[in-house]
């Protein structure tokens, strides 16, 4: 599996775990306390999950210099993967302080804004999104189902 | 930054930044309260002898059978209405929980206040009333209508030691109270017992994955009985499965299926008594039942989610005892909820349950159920 192929899953297994994080809210039956566990255990993968993205951003990069890309491609896809190790640095630190659903709100515009772009790079369409919050309320938004972009 | 990290690394709340909780200032406490506040409007089959919690919640020894004075109603309720506390702390390497949780449960004419849950939790260790850890409390559907008949609902005493294994596997071993339901032969009633002596001591062995979770929970509890110098007492026991797995990101299947002669108590809301004495006094027979319930849970959008719950249950009884004791019960419940945002959910419900007695008489209801719901936390 390539690099490329592998950030761009955990770019949607992130995404997936936001989701279930919102998800908790509609929970009647457990306790908070339960609730709290969850949370706590999701964000932990998130955590994670954004580190090992941060790491392949990192690879990314090392390997932009190696394709076949004209100088103002290359110079794009350099920056777009800066951008992506940047936000993925944030959604690591937004899901250690946050441990909470409010991470969603605090870090995913800017992480969706960079990850998406490098992810189309190489993945033909980005993965979709229901969950995302704002303002505290979940908000059902689309996030360009099939749409790919150049470097 | 390095707070948060020390905690991560610990697995444990960070002070303050548990949504729906402040921090005291100066100090190490968290402190949470909330509430919701539910009202239902039910158009639907009632048996006008029973009680009024038949009424307006799902009692199925109380669905009407073959000539039993029955009919439709519309009634409005607050039920389910909640108010809960909680603080938390850190303890040396450890987590803190305080949780009181009250409902607001309908009397005639009014509603009283009832504790759901009130325990602490220090590390690994629950002290208090909560779910029987033979519950799988995620595995319980979305319903709004009551506990289907497959599913194990019963809150107790307990201490329970939980114990995390890493891969997402967990061991929690727990004594808790042991009242039992023991249907006398003479009166014909069904009597809570509570002559224990020894705890239940019950188990539960979970995995949690990204699939969901999964958990087998086993059971043993000594049924007693005792009037003056006669004392009977049985030893019973229980196994049940239960899980969530998810279906994409999202959606959710939720199952529970039990089996066991102790488990009359905890399955179809209390229809089926735990054991029965002879005519004699002597004995005391145990009454094997099986309960399953499957539900699944769809999010059309991050707005509107269904939920379709199917639930059966079985229990055999000895000869001897009453036939007018529900045998068999099952249900179908299906709802649409609309929530704009998380604290809001407002939709519909509908109820289909049967009950077959021990004597071949069965009935049947159906109610349609309008419900609103608001949660607001601290």
């Amino acid at each position: 599996m390539s690099d490329a192929t592998l950030h761009a899953l955990m770019a949607q297994r992130i995404d997936e775990l936001y989701q279930r994080i919102e998800v908790l809210a509609f929970d009647q039956n457990r306790t908070l306390p339960e609730l709290d566990q969850d949370r706590r255990r999701a964000a932990g993968e998130i955590a994670s999950s954004a580190r090992s993205l941060s790491s392949l951003a990192s690879e990314l990069m090392q390997l932009g210099e190696s394709l076949n890309l004209s100088a103002s491609n290359r110079q794009q896809f350099q920056s777009l993967a800066v951008n992506l190790q940047t936000a993925s640095n944030d959604v690591a630190s937004a899901a250690l302080d946050a441990a909470s659903q409010d991470l969603a709100r605090s870090v995913s515009p800017g992480y969706r804004a960079a990850a998406r772009p490098v992810m189309a790079c190489t993945v033909a369409g980005d993965a979709s999104s229901w969950f995302s919050s704002r303002a505290g309320s979940l908000r059902f938004v689309s996030t360009g189902h099939g749409r790919s972009r150049r470097c | 930054m390095g707070e948060a990290v020390a905690a991560e690394a610990q697995g444990r709340f960070v002070p303050g930044a548990v949504p729906g909780t402040v921090r005291f200032a100066g100090s190490e406490t968290s402190f949470g309260m909330g509430g919701r506040l539910e009202s239902h409007a039910v158009l639907g089959d009632v048996h006008y002898e029973e009680s009024q919690a038949g009424r307006d919640r799902l009692r199925f020894s109380q669905i009407p059978v073959e000539h039993d004075d029955q009919g439709s109603q519309f009634r409005f309720n607050s039920r389910d209405s909640r108010l809960w506390f909680r603080l938390q702390r850190p303890v040396q390497d450890h987590d803190l929980n305080v949780y009181v949780e009250t409902e607001f449960t309908d009397k005639p004419g009014t509603y009283a206040m009832f504790v759901r849950h009130a325990y602490l939790s220090v590390g690994p260790l629950l002290a208090g009333r909560s779910y029987t850890t033979f519950i799988d409390s995620a595995a319980l559907p979305d319903v709004d209508t009551g506990s289907g008949p497959g599913e194990v609902f019963l809150k107790r005493g307990q201490l329970r030691w939980s114990q995390g294994f890493g891969n997402g596997m967990e061991l929690a071993l727990a004594l808790e109270e042991s009242d039992s339901e023991i249907n006398d032969p003479v009166s014909k009633q069904t009597r809570t017992i509570e002559d224990d002596q020894v705890p239940t001591i019950v188990s539960r062995l979970a995995w949690r994955d990204d699939w969901g979770q999964f958990s087998i929970a086993t059971m043993i509890r000594k049924l007693r009985w005792q009037q003056e110098r006669t004392r009977v007492s049985e030893l019973a026991g229980a196994i049940g499965v239960s899980g969530r797995l998810n279906v994409g990101a999202v959606n959710n299947m939720r199952f529970m299926v039990n089996y066991g002669n102790g488990i009359g108590r905890f399955i179809t809301l209390g229809a089926y008594p735990d054991a029965s004495l002879d005519s004699h006094y002597s004995e005391l027979n145990t009454h094997p039942a099986f309960a399953a319930q499957l539900a699944y849970q769809h999010f059309w959008n991050a707005a509107w989610r269904s939920t379709v719950s199917v639930g059966w249950s079985q229990s055999n009884s000895p000869e001897g005892v009453s036939a007018l004791l529900t045998e068999r019960a099952g249900s179908i419940q299906a709802n649409l909820f609309w929530s704009p945002v998380a604290e809001l959910s407002v939709g519909f419900e509908y109820l289909y349950a049967s009950q077959q007695l021990r004597n071949g008489q069965d009935g049947e209801l159906n109610r349609f159920m309008f419900s609103t719901r608001y949660t607001l936390e601290l």
